[in-house]
């Protein structure tokens, strides 16, 4: 199994629960189904974070779920593994 | 006109065929000489069907004559060039060639009263027409109704019909039509036209395409309803045709196209009413090109824009030459195809055609007495038939099906018999039979047979079912057993009420201890062989554990491994592993470090066989080679699993936790198993789950799934119990069941304990049915062997002092595979918050029936299985452990009795499962409890 | 690494110099992440280990430490240098 590239090391997290960081203050939690090298992913059973700045400047955040969601590749900005509960 | 967009302003259709697009359109052109093709092989009941001599026509009427269509889809008259038609083709050929292949024996003269006289008969059977079209019969009615409607002209009842039906996919209603109209024929006829010029016949590869021929046969039901006289022999012959036919029929009531492949020109050959109607170039096109139409009018339907895009797509406008050439080019394979479809598909339809005939025939004949006579006998058949038709829906027909199908399949002909299982159920003594239990009865066997409508859990779980149905196997021989001693041993006094008063009473007789004395038969001689020859090798290499010189690793426990050494050396190993108390290395560790495993962070096991990196890539790697393995099976090339093994790891003991077991931590890794087991020898397979068995402290599975490590077990960790449960432990249920014997079980069993903490382990689910299955697979072969004798007695002492091992390590803290109620509270809240999560629409205050519970059954079934095999000193110290638990099922059932609860049925359901569950347990003792008392079982 | 052995230009070669090396990696977002670099490829994709996320500037705070590899899309990174 070679390792040699970032997108073999994101193979490796196939079936597995990513934490993907979108553009706009958004991420999304779920399992990594497929992805291409333009970063297009899709996720199943996936939560969507989105982060907001309150009228008193404090941080909100909206949760949706998605029982399969496809993400453009051009949002993605970080995919790593969730933090352990 | 624009239905499907079609270009008004364009040139006028009616010129569209002459002159399309600039290019006028020779019908030899695209005609392609198909009536030159004389031969029409197979066909040789064309004769009967449209005889040898008839006159042909070019007369056809495929509409009603009063028929009056307003609007913009006026009738196109398409000018006749050809005069000679497929159908002069067709029947020339017949009368000239097919009668040769005829046997003459075969009466194939056309009955030409059976095909009107039974019409009286039908109609009466005629009811007013029910909206809700379900079963043959209804869907036969129907069409009757509606084919006599057509032929009366009237058009009430008819169009009564076609708006019961869910509309089909086709441009009717598109254009504004009523939906009376489909009757006539010059509708459809130009909406063909309009639509799809026949010189804009697509490429010949979407002909083929099988849906199209779907949507052809309301066609025939169309053309039969134009005739005058009712045809009704159709469902009088067939009275139970294939569904998918009738439903088209039923549904699809819509003239589609004027003629269809398989014999078009013959049909209008058949009718000929009103002359001059449809010209002969005409269906020399449409022979060809229907099925694109349909096709593309049916799959292209819901985004009307898409089919306006094709249809009015210049290119295709553009170049009609070329694409007609490309048809007319094979005219006659293309006229097989649908010929072919048509067979397959439903051979009745040729049934119509025929009648047409005959019909005509009859017109001109009177009934000889011979065919009177006939026709009385096909009358009482028919009635015969009709008698019981529609009993049935054609969902009950599939269901029967697929249910005696399924028997043939499986694996587990007992587990999927219902009688069987309803017998057991009542065997068991939860349930009483009684018409008033019947209920009981029906949610006990959904429950058992792990249907959806059980209310178990999510899916069924197989592997549970079939190790269930294992130890149920197991006790049923058991429970004959005090019967027999009964009879033959005095009678043993005191058994019946308490339980203490039973152990003694058993143990004072000891009446089971007899049947662990083997008896010396014929089948032992070989074994005895066996033996001698082990206690050569094992002189050879005294100290050594591993005897099999393949296994490199002296890991210090390999009693099991190829089978062509015979079982013998494998029982001497155990059997000699059993005096050895000397664990290794390894295996202290892992049993010092099993209760560490507190955490369930996966990584903590991942760091140590090679990280999670490591891990994850052999996993892509194993996934790689499966994938090879499969493309190299399916194209029928060498399977060498050997890259397949070393990327498992198996007898990789680098890592303090072998890899293999770390993979079993990922999903994927476990979903990955039953294909990699597809393309293992047995000799790996039992490698492979001997380090299974001995990793089995290291298992994230068996620590997410203990409550000691895991008191509080997230949703995602139940689901990961259950894909572990359906998945790995089938595979090592299947593997015990069909390819292991004996002493490989009990290797693996001594692989178990060994090497990990026994007690731990049964505080975990997973753990509890590993041991369970082993355990029970043994005592189900022990029984077999009991019989036949097939078990040694160095063997069946092997068995006993691993069967020691096990109890001693398990003593004492029996009572502990029972979760405590904070556990169990824990694990339902999880569920139900699941439930609530796919379910969103039930309220459990509304829907009590979807209370959850606990099943506590798999614990007794391990139980049971230890009792099974234990003598009766263990029986009753297992008794005496567990006593507690089981007057608190006890307790917990009748509790269930006079509760409360708002749903009465699912208390009492759940009051049966509760006793099911412990009967399981008690019948091995020759105990059943049943209405919060314990007797003896009858 | 795979750089093509016949692109041995200045970039390619810092690129495959610095493998298994600390770096800052900085997104055109304004994030700037610390880590060790596992591997990157043509793209600019670049997989960090150990990494710790912080705004602008490592001296900025730490915002978030990541335990596994962290996949950075290639089209969002602005520079790549060596600590």
């Amino acid at each position: 199994m070679s390792l040699e590239t970032p997108l073999d090391l994101l193979k490796l997290n196939l079936d597995e629960q990513v934490y993907v960081k979108l553009r706009g203050a958004r991420s999304l939690v779920g399992t990594l189904q497929a992805f291409d090298s333009h970063c297009n992913i899709v996720l199943s059973d996936a939560i969507e974070t989105i982060y907001e700045l309150d009228d008193e400047g404090d941080l909100q955040s909206v949760e949706r779920n998605s029982e399969m969601i496809f993400v453009r590749g051009d949002t993605v900005t970080l995919i790593t593994t969730p933090d352990e509960e | 006109m624009s239905f499907f967009g079609f270009d008004p302003s364009g040139p006028k259709s009616k010129e569209r065929n002459n002159d399309g697009g600039n290019k006028p359109l020779d019908f030899d052109d695209t005609y392609g000489g198909l009536g030159d093709y004389e031969q029409e092989e197979g066909d040789y009941l064309n004769a009967e069907t449209f005889g040898a001599d008839v006159e042909l026509g070019n007369d056809f009427d495929f509409g009603h004559s009063e028929s009056n269509q307003s609007g913009a889809s006026a009738t196109i008259q398409q000018p006749s060039h050809v005069h000679r038609s497929y159908v002069a083709a067709a029947s020339q050929g017949v009368s000239s060639s097919n009668p040769a292949q005829l046997d003459t024996s075969i009466d194939l003269k056309p009955m030409e009263s059976l095909w009107t006289a039974g019409e009286q008969e039908y109609q009466q059977e005629q009811q007013p027409q029910q909206p809700q079209v379900m079963s043959m019969e209804d869907i036969e009615r129907q069409q009757r109704q509606m084919q006599m409607a057509a032929a009366a002209h009237q058009q009430a009842p008819s169009q009564q019909g076609f708006m019961q039906m869910p509309p089909p996919p086709h441009n009717f209603p598109m254009q504004g039509l009523p939906p009376q109209q489909p009757y006539q024929q010059d509708q459809p006829n130009s909406q063909f036209v309009n639509q799809y010029p026949p010189h804009m016949i697509p490429p010949p590869a979407m002909q083929g395409h099988p849906n199209q021929f779907q949507q052809m046969p309301p066609m025939f039901n169309h053309h039969q309803s134009q005739i005058p006289n009712p045809n009704q022999h159709y469902p009088q012959m067939y009275p139970t045709p294939p569904p998918n036919f009738q439903e088209h029929h039923g549904q699809q009531q819509q003239p589609q196209l004027p003629l269809q492949p398989p014999q078009p020109p013959q049909q209008g050959n058949g009718y000929s009413a009103s002359p001059q109607t449809l010209p002969q170039p005409q269906l020399a096109h449409q022979q060809v090109s229907p099925p694109t139409t349909t096709q593309i009018q049916t799959e292209l339907q819901p985004p009307a824009g898409v089919s306006r895009s094709i249809l009015a797509s210049p290119q295709s406008v553009a170049s009609p030459r070329t694409e007609s050439n490309v048809t007319s080019a094979s005219p006659q394979p293309l006229q097989q195809e649908q010929q072919e479809h048509y067979q397959v598909r439903s051979p009745e339809q040729q049934l119509p055609v025929r009648n047409i005939q005959k019909q005509m025939q009859q017109r001109r004949e009177p009934l000889t007495p011979e065919e009177q006579k006939r026709l009385q006998v096909r009358h009482a058949k028919v009635e015969k038939i009709m008698k019981h038709s529609g009993v049935m829906t054609p969902r009950d027909k599939d269901f029967i099906t697929r249910y005696q199908l399924s028997q043939i399949v499986t694996d587990d002909p007992y587990n999927e018999d219902f009688y069987f299982q309803v017998y057991k159920i009542i065997q068991r003594g939860g349930i009483v039979g009684g018409e008033s239990n019947k209920g009981s009865i029906a949610r006990a066997y959904l429950e058992h047979s792990g249907h959806r409508l059980g209310g178990r859990y999510k899916r069924a779980d197989i592997a549970l079912q079939r190790m269930q149905s294992q130890v149920e196997k197991a006790v049923t021989v058991a429970k004959e057993r005090p019967q027999k001693n009964k009879d033959n041993v005095e009678k043993i006094t005191g058994r019946e009420g308490v339980l203490g008063k039973i152990s003694s009473a058993m143990n004072s007789k000891a009446p089971r201890r007899q049947l662990l004395i083997p008896s010396h038969k014929a089948s032992r001689i070989s074994n005895e062989d066996e033996l001698q020859s082990l206690l050569l090798a094992s002189s050879a290499s005294p100290s050594t554990s591993s005897l099999d010189g393949t296994d490199e690793h002296n890991n210090s426990h390999q009693p099991v491994d190829a089978a062509s050494l015979a079982n013998v050396p494998a029982l001497e190993d155990v059997t000699q592993h059993l005096g050895n108390v000397e664990i290794s290395q390894n295996s202290k560790s892992r049993r010092r470090s099993s209760y560490a495993f507190t955490s369930v962070d996966q990584n903590s096991v991942l760091s140590r066989s090679g990280g999670r990196k490591f891990v994850l890539s052999l996993i892509e790697t194993v996934y790689r080679e499966v994938l090879e393995l499969e493309a190299n099976l399916r194209s029928g090339k060498e399977i060498n699993n050997t890259l397949l093994w070393e990327a498992l790891h198996v007898d990789d003991d680098i890592y303090e936790v072998c890899p293999f077991i770390s993979m079993l931590t990922f999903d994927k890794g476990v979903k990955i198993m039953p294909r990699i087991f597809n393309f293992l020898d047995k000799k790996q397979k039992l490698k492979l789950l001997q380090t299974f068995f001995s990793e089995l402290s290291h298992l994230n599975i068996i620590i997410i799934s203990s409550y000691k490590t895991n008191p509080t077990p997230t949703d995602n960790q139940l689901k990961k119990i259950d894909l572990f449960q359906t998945v790995f432990l089938k595979i090592i249920v299947s593997f015990l069941s069909n390819n292991s014997n004996f002493i490989e079980i009990m290797g693996l069993l001594l692989h178990l304990i060994k090497n990990n903490n026994v007690s731990f382990i049964s505080t975990s689910k997973i753990g509890l049915n590993l041991i369970t299955v082993l355990i029970s697979r043994a005592a189900l072969i022990r029984q077999d062997s009991n019989r036949s004798n097939g078990l040694s007695s160095p063997e069946i002492s092997a068995w006993n002092e691993i069967y020691d091992k096990l109890f001693t390590a398990l003593e004492s803290k029996l009572a502990s595979v029972f979760p405590p109620q904070e556990y169990l509270d824990k694990v339902l809240k999880v569920m139900d918050e699941q439930q609530q999560q796919h379910l969103p629409h039930y309220n459990s205050g509304n829907s009590p029936s979807n209370v959850q519970f606990y099943d506590q059954s798999y614990i007794w079934q391990f139980l049971a299985s230890l009792a099974l095999s234990g003598k009766l000193n263990h029986q009753r110290i297992i008794i005496d452990e567990v006593r507690e638990e089981i007057f608190g099922t006890i307790n917990a059932a009748e509790e269930l009795l006079n509760s409360n609860e708002i749903d009465k049925a699912n208390a009492t359901y759940r009051r049966e499962k509760l006793y099911q569950d412990l009967n399981l347990f008690l019948n091995v003792m020759g105990l059943v409890s049943r209405d919060g008392e314990i007797s003896e079982l009858k | 690494m795979s750089t093509k052995t016949e692109t041995t230009s200045v970039s390619t070669q810092f690129l495959s110099n610095i493998i298994g090396k600390p770096v800052n990696v900085k997104l055109y977002s304004g994030m700037l992440y610390n880590g060790r670099l596992e591997s990157i490829d043509g793209f600019m994709n670049v997989a960090l280990s150990n990494t710790t996320e912080h705004y602008e500037n490592s001296s900025n705070g730490l915002l978030k430490s990541y335990n596994s590899d962290v996949f950075l899309r290639g089209t969002q990174v602005m520079y790549i240098s060596e600590v």
